[in-house]
């Protein structure tokens, strides 16, 4: 079976080509289906790309996660390549010769890997615990929406199902046994962090945009766009305005959607 | 008149002749004083009839099975009718052992040519088990059983099976199967099952689990109906990362609720090398009634053999099935649509080898047909004649077949008609059969696929076959 | 102070120069060797303490802290602070570092000692089988085991292949440790001349890394890539835990295998001419070649 490597050998041989015009993006439906961490995600790579000046066309599939190479959304397909995730589509990216990041410096990647981690442990696991964990969100929200593509009594099953691997999930990384008020000082640390390290810039590093915000603008934009019975997470990203610049200024730039809905 | 015992062996015979054979009721006796009787003339009747050997089978059952020897007159008929009864008593599926003793009757109520049949059965255990090989779609695999025979007295039982293949496949069943009484043999069957299996042909695996209901009855004594209903949730998923965007696509879980009709009328005189007697399958499948895929299928599997002398038999068979998609919301996923070619289908080709194929996978089609003309004959020169070679077959076949898509492009019937006309796949070539045991053939053939399509996948020269269902 | 009011840490053994064998023991302990915790240490290898509690577990009068964060935040709320030095920059990267330390390195740590099977079988179940009394080796090693599969399930649901899951650490672990490196520099510590949480979260997953010897481990070489860090492990070695025993515990490391060859263990020879004597006596007595009043 043709591992990370082999394929990895493969697409330097793609880098030659220049980018298609073809190239698909695909993601559950937006309006009915999709969950908060999954829009995250998916907002995230819409806004490398365009960061990217890349093409591309959104496609929306019920069983995007199904089809996914590595059972996560959004993933790409770029003539008869599939990639998934952000880090996977930055490094096919970076393999084309297109990246974001060549100005940096040692020290600053190595920063971007860090706070991109950050980025995922905390706010990702903080949205996975809100839309499964606490109840009242998951029986509002989150298993009508993610159970609206199959019938019943498929539904259930999948919910039950979807629930227990995220449950697997968070136990494994220590966020199960979280009470609400620690996630809610998780995800303040963290955005404290973010805006320490952004200070008064325009972006992170600078005042181009890197995949740490694209990453950012994809996770905030969806908390405080996303209507929830608990709006916990929405409050306290509002409590770092210069966050919420930052989203702004990537909408506006590259999104040219003037949304009302955004504070 | 003296005594006569007739004796049946432990296994039961499967016809009558061979019945009468093991009854030793063919005069090829050894003593010299036996005159030929024909056995129509002699006048006889059915006194009494004793079933020994019932615990907790209840009475009713068995009663039904032997009632008919009562109507008997002659002593053909006796013989005939116990024949019957044996058979009906074994495939109640209470008894290990069924043995018939005939002797005239003694005792008060006797009378002139009167005779007492007494059967005598061993029940099966409470709970019976055992490990099995059993061959399936060109894999043999290994099978766990464990059953509770006779539950309640009627035949009813529980049974669970898990069967593991050489094709990776692996199943698991609980079901509870339920005999009724009555002329048309009616029998319930409610089963749960999960199922997983691959296809590296199609570049998917499969993961099945669900209920299936199933009512069996006997409209005639030849044609066998089964109304099923199942509901299935199906996991598909792609077996490698390589696999064409075309079978990704299919990925996810579905729901399929159908209803589906099987007739089936099966009078050949063997499963594997039948010399005479014909096949005929038609299934019907009406997915949709909740669930998310639809469709209505329909297929035929027709088979004849012909003795041409003693030992060579010509078969022909024929094959066919279509697809209409129900409406737009329901869908028709890849592992259900129809595949033709291979070793068990259109030999020369590989494992749904004929049809569209997109990077090496087959992704099936919704209509098709496929026929084959075969030559059995007994190897050359018949070396190991009434004992091993008769294993043997030599074979000689011609395979065609076509597909076609109702749902690619809007066609009407005419259109579907001269698709299926078009762009035939022939092969043809030779080899030998042989039989195992009695529950599957092993084909070797040398193949020449003659006529086919460029995106078909052939498998020209020795091709190796393993199965019950050939075509 | 009453015995009430002392502070107990419970830990699983370490070894090969290391205080313990679990990551999060380690954290807990050195931060407490750090700060200057005056915290009495017991092992988690008796019955009556592996009963009651897992490691770490961190007890003082009525309340126990189960995980190296709530230890460190219970510290905190009694003053025993170590990133009071921290600018809020610094704080900022130390927490993203610590995240990214968390993300990489554990997962390759999990992978090292509970899914690669040669070290499972080798080291780890006979490490574990020995330090802890029965019946709790074998429960605490099917967790840990669990606990080890769901992380890595988590990370790549859909492959099952181990080594394709090995050559992705591999990458992984290369681009943290560059990270790491990276930002270390030339300094003592990450944030200065004092060590900080980050210091303790590396040295937690590096130094397992290093110091286990593992039969299949391909990672080790990966660390010797960065002398900083390697120095650093061994800073902290030098200043905060000094004295622990280098040679192991529980499993004798084995001679090189050329010289076991011609070893010959001496109850092998005499089991195996026994078993040839009594071959050929009873294989003459059958055939009566020797015969005697008693057979």
């Amino acid at each position: 079976m043709p591992g990370p490597l082999v394929e990895r050998v493969s697409l330097e041989f793609e880098a030659q080509e220049a980018w298609p015009k073809d190239v698909k993006l695909f993601q559950p439906y937006e309006i009915e289906q999709i969950l908060l961490p999954d829009n995250a995600n998916c907002l995230a790579v819409q806004a490398l790309l365009k960061m990217c000046n890349l093409d591309f066309t959104v496609e929306f599939r019920a069983n995007a996660e199904a089809m996914s190479p590595s059972g996560k959304v959004p993933f790409i397909k770029v003539g008869r390549f599939v990639i998934a995730e952000l880090e996977g589509i930055v490094q096919f990216i970076n393999g084309k010769g297109i990246s974001l990041t060549d100005k940096l410096d040692i020290e600053e990647k190595a920063d971007l890997r860090a706070y991109m981690a950050l980025v995922r442990n905390v706010i990702e696991n903080a949205e996975l615990f809100i839309c499964w964990i606490d109840h009242e969100t998951y029986n509002d929200v989150t298993s009508i929406r993610n159970g609206s593509v199959y019938p019943w009594p498929l539904n259930h099953f999948r919910n039950r199902e979807k629930r227990n691997q995220v449950i697997k999930k968070l136990k494994v990384l220590d966020w199960y046994n979280k009470t609400l008020p620690e996630v809610h000082e998780e995800m303040a640390n963290c955005c404290e962090a973010l805006s320490v390290r952004l200070d008064q810039n325009s972006f992170f590093f600078g005042d181009k945009p890197t995949e740490l915000d694209a990453l950012v603008f994809g996770h905030l934009f969806t908390i405080l766009t996303t209507p929830l019975p608990r709006n916990d997470l929405a409050n306290i990203v509002r409590n770092y305005p210069s966050l919420i610049n930052l989203v702004k200024r990537v909408e506006t730039k590259y999104f040219n959607r003037e949304d009302g809905k955004n504070i | 008149m003296g005594t006569v015992h007739a004796k049946a062996p432990t296994q039961t015979a499967s016809n009558i002749s061979d019945f009468a054979k093991q009854s030793g009721l063919k005069q090829e006796s050894e003593t010299t004083d036996i005159k030929e009787i024909d056995l129509q003339m002699v006048q006889a009747r059915v006194d009494r009839v004793n079933v020994d050997g019932l615990a907790r089978t209840k009475n009713d059952i068995v009663e039904d099975c032997v009632q008919d020897l009562f109507k008997a007159h002659d002593f053909q008929d006796v013989l005939l009718k116990a024949h019957k009864a044996v058979v009906k008593l074994d495939e109640l599926g209470c008894f290990k052992n069924i043995g018939v003793y005939i002797d005239t009757s003694k005792g008060l109520n006797a009378t002139t040519d009167g005779l007492e049949v007494t059967f005598e059965v061993t029940e099966y255990k409470r709970i019976t088990g055992g490990i099995n090989t059993q061959v399936g779609n060109n894999e043999g695999s290994i099978l766990f059983a464990m059953r509770a025979p006779n539950l309640f007295g009627r035949g009813e039982r529980v049974q669970t099976e898990y069967t593991r293949g050489s094709k990776k496949t692996s199943n698991f069943n609980l079901s509870f199967i339920k005999p009724f009484r009555g002329k048309h043999r009616p029998s319930l069957r409610t089963s749960i099952l999960q199922a997983h299996s691959e296809w590296p042909n199609s570049g998917y695996k499969q993961l099945e689990r669900g209920v299936q209901l199933d009512f069996g009855f006997y409209s005639s004594s030849l044609f066998k109906h089964n109304l099923q209903w199942e509901g299935i949730i199906r996991d598909l998923s792609t077996l490698s990362r390589t696999a064409s965007f075309e079978v990704r696509e299919q990925s996810g879980s579905t729901l399929k609720s159908s209803l589906k009709h099987i007739l089936s009328m099966d009078i050949r005189d063997d499963l594997i090398f039948p010399s005479y007697g014909s096949l005929i399958e038609i299934t019907s499948e009406l997915a949709g009634l909740g669930g998310n895929i639809g469709f209505l299928k329909n297929e035929l599997f027709f088979q004849d053999n012909y003795s041409l002398l003693d030992d060579i038999v010509v078969q022909t068979s024929f094959s066919a099935g279509y697809m209409l998609p129900m409406n737009k919301d329901k869908k028709i996923t890849i592992a259900d649509k129809c595949y033709i070619g291979g070793p068990l289908s259109i030999r020369g080709f590989q494992t749904r080898g004929v049809g569209p194929h997109v990077d090496g996978d087959a992704l099936g089609s919704t209509a098709y047909w496929a026929a084959g003309l075969h030559l059995f004959t007994p190897l050359p020169f018949r070396p190991g004649r009434g004992g091993f070679g008769e294993l043997f077959r030599t074979h000689f076949f011609l395979n065609a077949g076509n597909v076609g898509d109702f749902s690619l492009e809007k066609m009407s019937k005419g259109d579907i008609l001269e698709t299926l006309q078009k762009n035939i796949r022939v092969s043809y070539g030779l080899g030998i059969a042989l039989r195992l045991g009695s529950m599957a053939r092993v084909e070797v053939n040398y193949c020449f696929p003659y006529k086919f399509d460029k995106g078909d996948q052939t498998h020209p020269g020795v091709q190796f076959g393993i199965g019950v269902h050939f075509l | 102070m009453t015995s009430k009011e002392k502070f107990m840490l419970y830990v699983y053994d370490g070894d090969y120069g290391l205080p313990s064998i679990n990551s999060e023991c380690i954290k807990a302990l050195l931060y407490c060797s750090i700060i200057e915790v005056p915290v009495q240490i017991r092992t988690l290898n008796n019955i009556k303490f592996c009963t009651f509690y897992s490691g770490p577990c961190f007890v003082h009068k009525n309340l126990s802290f189960k995980s190296s964060n709530d230890i460190v935040l219970y510290l905190n709320t009694l003053n025993y602070n170590l990133n009071v030095n921290l600018n809020p920059k610094q704080k900022s990267e130390c927490l993203a570092l610590t995240h990214l330390v968390q993300a990489k390195l554990r997962s390759v740590l999990e992978f090292q000692l509970w899914i690669d099977q040669r070290n499972l079988e080798e080291f780890t179940r006979i490490w574990y089988g020995r330090a802890l009394p029965w019946p709790f080796n074998s429960i605490l090693v099917k967790r840990f085991k669990e606990n080890a599969i769901n992380l890595i399930e988590s990370l790549y649901p859909s492959d099952y292949n181990t080594e394709v899951i090995r050559e992705d650490l591999q990458t992984m672990v290369t681009d943290c440790l560059s990270s790491l490196s990276t930002r270390l520099g030339t300094s003592n510590y990450f944030f200065g001349d004092k060590p900080s949480t980050l210091d303790i979260v590396v040295y937690s997953y590096v130094a397992p890394l290093i110091k286990l010897p593992l039969p299949a481990n391909s990672f080790n070489g990966c660390v010797t890539l960065w002398p900083n860090l390697v120095r650093l492990i061994k800073r902290i070695d030098a200043k905060y835990l000094p004295g622990l025993p280098k040679e192991s515990k529980y499993i004798k490391i084995r001679e090189t295998t050329n010289t076991s060859d011609e070893e010959v263990s001496y109850v092998a020879i005499s089991i195996f001419t026994l078993s040839a004597v009594t071959l050929v006596f009873g294989f003459a007595i059958t055939r009566g070649i020797i015969s005697s009043r008693y057979f």
